[in-house]
């Protein structure tokens, strides 16, 4: 029974796949239920003998005065507002590089596309500068602004803007005399929906995770995201904050976990079926 | 999988919208020009720095303000370096001393060995020698490190040893534990951990680097570092240490049990011990590091820090007079000793009222009188170099064959040495060897 063996072979791999990407969630929930020195002194991926998580987790929440909440309200505040503004940012260039052709065009998403192949970091220093020379060090804007730039949201767009939305649907749109924008609001942006929730999701979690960019242009406290404050925490010299920052790790998946379980019944394919002949 | 309900997205989205929109316009305010008070704008990551403004604020007109940074090798550096570029740099900057040089080299700091001056006399040289680059003086001390021997009382009386004055008592004190039972070591090794040897080789006099009128010599093959060099390959050789990656869970874990029953660390690892080893509390006591012999008592270091002045600052002489408060004043001192486990750099500070204070965790022994005793004993010559990356990853990439016993430390050295130079010169500094 060759195709039985080839099931389970395969059932066989994505299992050891489950296993690799749940091991760390795995550990970092059984390393928050300890106090910090129990962590080196009970095995890695079982719970120790007491169970602190409830103390570490209110430790974590009034430590600084409650900093951790701030900076969790922080990084929502930038990954969602940013990712929000480079979907729909993404969206539109997309559909303008699938659905118009204008002079240019080749060269400039040629150049989009090669900004892909640029680590992020390496504009960090460019960026400060320029932040520095408007005045915006040390302010919201010098994380959200950067943010809203997703080269590769761009070409997802552009690529779900050619497969899914029909030309002869905007063709009838625009013989009902629908102006450019109202064609792109209501017509194409539902149907590219389910691809943007991806560029969604891809530039939350990128903006969530990012580093560098807030590390150098915030100065205030107050403003981080949780990322920064968490990995502060963690370099603190000649204070043991194991306990902080893995409780707190756990802590800031939390609203990862709530985006990616919430939104994935929008994950659908073919949305579009049928569409013309309706 | 559950099914997010409409009702509540629609509140999570408003209250996110809410408070985006509440944050834009406080960023909008806080993008107003400061008012026209001339605070001096302090960066560092020491937790206990904010109070200590705040003790300046509340006494002095001069107002100052902290910021935090991350910790400087985890990107603080990196932060101020960019700021002093984009010329919006804050006058005050917490540096380690071991990048005091690097910063200096790239153009960060200011000499301020004018102003300085009328406060040369609050501190020993050695803490100076830490602050220099050529003929300037690029910061103010804050803290000393001091390295002592940190050890299991119960561990040594069981094998009958105590702790030893000599590194040449050390290794035969490590042979008799060693051979009593097996599974214990005196003491724990890494041979490609820079900071670890960096504090023998300071202790024994030598010096990784110097400057002179704007050349740096370098000298990590020096004869001092080989004779430290020599002496931990026999111990490995011996089996008379254990070859480990401190500070590791697995290593604080040995602590704990006795495995590994010394460690030689500076002043403020003494509550990181507290925190990571609870488990072995009141079986902890500090002595002196063991001496090359017993007529030179000499003491290496491993940490220290000050505050510099960053370019551009346009009131030097005032940030001057708050750095040496700072490392000065009763108050100032009292907590950073309390919450930060500092020990002051300024002469003045080493008598202060907490630091003579019994320490349960080390079975009432008042551990920061060992060290008392032991800063003046630093030895002074150990200068750190232009380019802290490149000495760590020169040093660590070299020794690593070490490890499975291909390479030799002392053959280590020369590798090191020679890769060093390299390093430097690509980097556009003029070396000497």
């Amino acid at each position: 029974m060759p195709r039985f063996t080839s099931r389970l072979f395969i059932r066989g791999v994505l299992f050891l796949g489950v296993v690799y990407f749940l091991i760390p969630i795995w550990w970092l929930l059984t390393a928050s239920t300890k106090s910090s020195s129990e962590l080196f002194s009970s095995p890695p991926l079982w719970f120790g003998e007491d169970f602190a998580l409830l103390d570490n987790i209110v430790a974590v929440l009034t430590r600084q005065d409650g900093l951790f909440v701030r900076w969790m309200l922080n990084s929502l505040i930038y990954a969602g507002g940013g990712a929000i503004g480079a979907t729909l940012l993404s969206a539109a260039a997309g559909y303008v590089f699938a659905k118009y052709s204008f002079p240019g065009k080749g060269a400039l998403f040629g150049a989009i596309l090669a900004s892909i192949l640029l680590p992020a970091s390496l504009l960090v220093m460019p960026l400060y500068l320029l932040f520095s020379s408007l005045g915006m060090i040390n302010t919201m804007w010098a994380v959200i602004i950067p943010s809203l730039v997703s080269p590769f949201g761009v070409f997802l767009a552009r690529i779900t803007a050619q497969e899914s939305v029909p030309d002869d649907l905007l063709d009838a749109a625009r013989i009902d005399g629908a102006g450019e924008i109202r064609i792109f609001s209501t017509i194409a942006l539902p149907i590219m929906g389910p691809a943007l929730l991806t560029v969604f999701l891809f530039s939350f979690v990128g903006i969530w995770n990012n580093f560098f960019l807030p590390m150098v242009t915030l100065n205030d406290a107050e403003l981080w995201p949780a990322m920064l404050g968490l990995y502060f925490w963690g370099s603190q010299p000649s204070e043991l904050n194991y306990h902080f920052v893995i409780t707190g790790s756990l802590l800031s998946i939390i609203p990862l976990a709530i985006a990616f379980i919430s939104l994935q019944k929008y994950w659908r394919v073919g949305l579009t079926a049928g569409a013309v002949k309706i | 999988m559950s099914k997010a309900r409409p009702k509540a997205r629609g509140i999570v989205s408003a209250a996110v919208s809410a408070a985006m929109l509440g944050s834009m316009l406080a960023g909008c305010a806080a993008t107003a020009p400061e008012a026209e008070n001339s605070e001096l704008v302090f960066w560092g990551w020491n937790p206990a720095y904010e109070k200590v403004v705040d003790l300046w604020n509340s006494s002095h007109d001069q107002q100052v303000k902290f910021e935090t940074t991350a910790s400087g090798g985890d990107g603080g550096y990196t932060k101020m370096q960019a700021a002093v570029k984009a010329g919006n740099a804050p006058c005050l900057a917490q540096v380690g001393n071991e990048s005091v040089p690097t910063l200096t080299v790239d153009g960060s700091l200011v000499d301020i060995s004018e102003e300085i001056d009328q406060y040369r006399d609050g501190f020993p040289d050695s803490a100076w020698a830490a602050m220099g680059v050529g003929e300037g003086i690029y910061g103010v001390p804050v803290d000393i490190a001091p390295l002592a021997l940190f050890y299991r009382a119960d561990v040594y009386e069981k094998f009958g040893v105590t702790p030893a004055t000599t590194w040449e008592q050390f290794a035969a004190d490590s042979a008799t534990v060693h051979a009593a039972d097996p599974n214990v070591y005196l003491s724990s090794f890494a041979p490609a951990i820079t900071y670890q040897i960096a504090g023998f080789v300071q202790q024994a006099g030598g010096t990784w680097y110097s400057s002179e009128n704007d050349q740096w010599k370098v000298s990590m093959n020096g004869a001092e570092t080989k004779d430290v060099a020599a002496y931990w390959q026999k111990m490995m050789d011996e089996d008379l240490t254990k070859v480990t990656d401190p500070e590791t869970p697995e290593w604080f874990a040995a602590v704990q049990d006795g495995t590994i029953a010394s460690y030689v660390a500076p002043v403020w690892w003494a509550t990181v011990l507290e925190g990571a080893a609870a488990g072995s509390s009141g079986k902890w006591r500090v002595a002196p590091m063991p001496n090359i012999d017993d007529d030179t008592v000499s003491t290496g270091t491993a940490g220290g820090s000050a505050t510099s002045v960053l370019t551009g600052c346009d009131d030097v002489q005032g940030a001057v007079d708050f750095a040496n408060w700072m490392s000065t004043d009763d108050g100032a001192l009292e907590i950073l000793i309390e919450d930060a486990a500092s020990f002051p750099a300024a002469t003045n500070g080493t008598g202060l009222g907490s630091l003579s204070e019994p320490l349960e965790f080390y079975g009432g022994q008042k551990v920061y009188e060992v060290f008392a005793a032991a800063a003046p004993t630093i030895n002074p010559n150990w200068q750190f170099g232009p380019a802290n990356a490149e000495t760590g990853s020169a040093y660590a990439d070299a020794m690593k064959p070490v490890l499975d016993g291909t390479r030799t430390m002392v053959e280590g050295l020369d590798v090191a040495q020679a890769s060093l130079v390299d390093a430097l010169t690509t980097k556009g500094l003029s070396v000497t060897e």
